[in-house]
């Protein structure tokens, strides 16, 4: 795949990486950061893609390992702020399903997003986060079971 | 799980992110016009910027020992005994073997555990350094006492199942296994089942499929099928590498060893080939266990052959494997549903391996066929089962030697 058509790729799915980026980290600013890293390694090592087919997978996959980095780095800074790394900030206005997310795991926000929102079926999810099948139904359907609770504990409220 | 309301209540791409990723795209648009030098340099500075720093492993810690008489001695009585056997029978039901006969020499439930903190992950962080990194910062646990109870272990030459019950302490996480180490040095991709998320009991299943790896100092080796085949020799020590979340947090893995020594033997079957007009099929590698088929399906073509099937529209994209009633073999390695309906790719060099589970209702041969998709439904989902996929005549490989 040439540089053009690969930017092209990248603009025309730019709600999508924001989507995923937004699964597993909190800041917009965080996620605009793992989008540029990710799009400049993509750039960087496209002559390794060996199937035009799979450029989305593939840079998805990179995005994620990037978001992970990210994750890592705020993880060390939140550790002398409790909690700060997984909560969502009061100010920001999300509606309860995002809020209800961001309370579960990084593993299991990022899952539920790549099949519920984005549409991914369970092989593409297995390849994307480099983990088997089984682990992907799993993670669905014990994160599925984790936000239908937090959702009726908030609806309660 | 209403994809309206995910639609409705997830955050909004803001403009900032839209105005990061059109940066980024006309950066490289610019390097291209800059040159190479420069590009290099750049890209040097980038990596610099984001490579991992070295970073120093986790601790070894205690070890202790546990023996499965020790659990019975926590549970006691005939209650706990009678709820073991009742967990017997719903491992036996979750792999789909309650109908099977004579499996029983495939079933271990005389386990030793011993228990380790820490100790293999931070050898797979070199695995795929960028991803796994975050990994290493975990909190600890409050002890090491053992997330899990390895109640059984099923193992027919072939296909690896264990059966675990979480602990009072295990019970404080969610638990996850996704790899398991073979005789210490092999690791392997586990398929984690849990029963509908109650934690009530797991299933961890080795997936030989995606292949074992080996490590030596520093990298990680990709291992074929055969290899695989002999390291699974019993008896043989397997680790399973325990992951624990709790509260949005990761914690300490958990490493748990056990040997496995049942008495089930891998059974090599003779290569068969079929010779048909356009092609030939060879199926090759062939073994079976108890309950488990595995091998390996190659379609070979003259340069003649190759041209009409290129200049052709159905192309070839797997496998379906049926009894000789036409009732299709769905089940893989794995304990969790197979999904049928699959984005179908182009085997290009046409071949594949497989590992199916053998019904117990099949005889001593099972119908191979070709799938194919038509080449105008590229990039749609594809059913592997439905018949009307097929790609030329069956198959008839036999299971048994003569």
């Amino acid at each position: 795949m040439d540089k053009n058509t690969f930017g092209k790729l990248v603009l025309d799915n730019e709600v999508q990486l924001y989507r995923i980026a937004k699964a597993i980290l909190k800041r917009d600013e965080d996620c605009a950061d793992a989008a540029q890293e990710a799009i400049t390694r993509a750039f960087e090592k496209l002559h390794t893609l060996k199937q035009d087919a799979y450029a989305k997978t593939w840079l998805i996959r990179i995005l994620i390992r990037e978001c992970y980095r990210i994750l890592e780095q705020r993880s060390k800074e939140a550790a002398f702020q409790e909690n700060q790394s997984v909560q969502v900030s009061e100010s920001e206005d999300y509606g309860s399903l995002y809020q209800a997310l961001a309370a579960l795991e990084p593993e299991f926000r990022i899952t539920l997003v790549l099949y519920y929102l984005e549409g991914f079926q369970i092989q593409e999810i297995s390849a994307m986060l480099e983990i088997p099948e089984g682990t992907v139904k799993s993670r669905l359907h014990r994160g599925r079971k984790k936000l239908k609770k937090l959702l009726s504990e908030e609806e309660r409220q | 799980m209403n994809k309206k309301r995910w639609e409705q209540e997830y955050p909004k791409m803001p403009s900032a992110f839209h105005l990061a990723v059109q940066e980024a795209v006309e950066r490289q648009g610019n390097r291209e016009k800059q040159g190479s030098a420069a590009e290099q340099k750049c890209a040097a500075e980038q990596e610099s910027i984001v490579k991992p720093g070295n970073r120093k492993h986790g601790k070894r810690s205690r070890r202790f020992y546990l023996f499965a008489a020790a659990a019975v001695l926590l549970f006691g009585g005939i209650t706990a005994i009678a709820g073991v056997a009742g967990k017997k029978v719903i491992f036996r039901e979750e792999l789909e073997l309650e109908n099977y006969e004579n499996l029983e020499e495939a079933f271990q439930s005389d386990i030793s555990v011993k228990v380790e903190e820490d100790v293999r992950l931070p050898k797979q962080a070199y695995t795929d350094k960028e991803y796994r990194e975050w990994l290493t910062s975990w909190e600890k646990r409050e002890n090491n006492l053992p997330l899990l109870d390895i109640r059984e272990v099923m193992f027919d030459g072939m296909r690896l199942s264990v059966y675990a019950v979480p602990t009072q302490e295990g019970k404080k996480y969610s638990l996850e296994v996704l790899e398991m180490y073979i005789n210490g040095v092999y690791k392997a991709p586990v398929d984690c089942f849990d029963n509908a998320g109650e934690q009530d009991y797991y299933i961890f299943t080795l997936d030989d499929v995606n292949g074992f790896t080996a490590e030596d100092d520093k990298n990680l080796q990709n291992l074929q099928m055969q290899t695989q085949d002999a390291i699974l020799q019993t008896p043989f020590e397997v680790t399973l590498c325990v992951r624990a979340y709790a509260s949005g947090k990761r914690y300490e893995n958990q490493d748990l060893t056990f040997t496995v020594s049942t008495d089930a033997q891998l059974k090599p079957l003779a290569d068969q080939e079929f010779v048909f007009s356009d092609y030939t099929v060879k199926v090759t590698e062939l073994q079976r266990s108890m309950t488990s088929l595995k091998g390996k399906v190659s379609v070979e073509m003259t340069e003649e052959q190759k041209e009409a099937y290129e200049k052709g529209e159905r192309k070839l994209c797997g496998l379906l494997f049926t009894n000789k009633d036409g009732t299709a073999w769905k089940r893989g390695l794995s304990v969790s549903e197979e999904e049928a309906r699959q984005s179908h790719y182009n085997a290009g060099n046409l071949q594949w391996y497989f590992h199916k589970q053998i019904p117990e209702d099949a005889g001593d041969t099972v119908m191979l066929y070709l799938m194919a998709y038509e080449k105008t439904a590229e990039g749609e989902k594809f059913d592997f089962f439905d018949m009307g996929n097929c790609f030329g005549e069956g198959m008839e490989v036999k299971l048994k030697e003569d």
